[in-house]
């Protein structure tokens, strides 16, 4: 058993896309929280069941190719059409659908909206 | 009766870098803002902006950008909480009364078609000083 797990992230109530299945992996375990204000639970909770690195986008930076996946708090302009449109899986703790400019990017396979801690659960194989 | 009108600022900063993807989206009047730690990722769809005051927006806040100004019409439940942690700021130019998205901050005026390193955004608020 390697040290990395397989998370599956469910939608939350009233929330969008997904689910996402993440797995970190040497050289690309970074869980990047794109929140402000520091690690939001939700980012800390898939790192702890994943194996990833909790991450706060906001203090420092990591290579893109890096990241795992990116959890944000977005309001529904800007980081929840860029991260989905460079196919970073995309975890939102707000409920938001695609909308603004770039909703065309948007797509269920890389977006999951209104996450609580909840919707994070280990499905190792 | 309302007396002399003075404006307070509620806001000031200045631009201090123009993501290379911006210029199509001020044209459809979307001006997307972020503090200097924004992550390099979403550099591109956002102008840097220094900010020198910063306070909590209100609907009827005056936007000035330039020669330009707009005056906002509603607020979404997020963009404050955006605006004090991040800087950052999503102003729409559409005049809706309702904020589509909780991110959003709707105008009704005129902004720039484009913005330059170096310029300055100003958000004023009337402040009605009740005569004696």
């Amino acid at each position: 058993m390697g040290k990395y797990k397989k998370v599956k992230i469910t939608k939350g109530s009233s929330g969008w896309g997904g689910p996402l299945i993440i797995k970190p992996k040497e050289g690309k375990d970074y869980i990047v929280s794109v929140t402000g204000g520091g690690i939001h639970p939700v980012a800390a909770k898939i790192a702890e069941l994943s194996g990833g690195r909790a991450f706060d986008g906001f203090k420092s930076a990591v290579p893109e190719k890096e990241i795992c996946c990116v959890v944000i708090d977005c309001g529904g302009t800007a980081r929840i059409g860029v991260y989905p449109m460079k196919k970073i899986p995309t975890v939102d703790v707000v409920a938001s659908g695609p909308s603004g400019p770039l909703a065309n990017f948007i797509t269920k396979e890389y977006l999951v909206s209104g996450v609580k801690i909840a919707n994070i659960e280990v499905v190792e194989d | 009766m309302a007396g002399p009108c003075i404006m307070e600022t509620v806001l000031k900063s200045r631009f201090i870098e123009i993501g290379s993807e911006m210029d199509e989206l001020i044209k459809g009047g979307v001006f997307i803002f972020f503090g200097e730690n924004v992550p390099s990722s979403l550099k591109p769809y956002c102008i840097i902006h220094q900010v020198e005051v910063i306070h909590p927006l209100k609907i009827g806040d005056i936007i000035q950008i330039g020669k330009d100004s707009a005056i906002i019409t509603s607020i979404g439940e997020l963009a404050n909480k955006n605006l004090l942690e991040l800087y950052h700021l999503v102003i729409k130019n559409n005049g809706l009364s309702k904020p589509q998205l909780p991110g959003d901050i709707n105008v009704k005026g005129t902004l720039p078609n484009e913005v330059s390193i170096g310029e300055t955004m100003l958000i004023l608020r009337k402040k009605n000083k009740t005569a004696l």
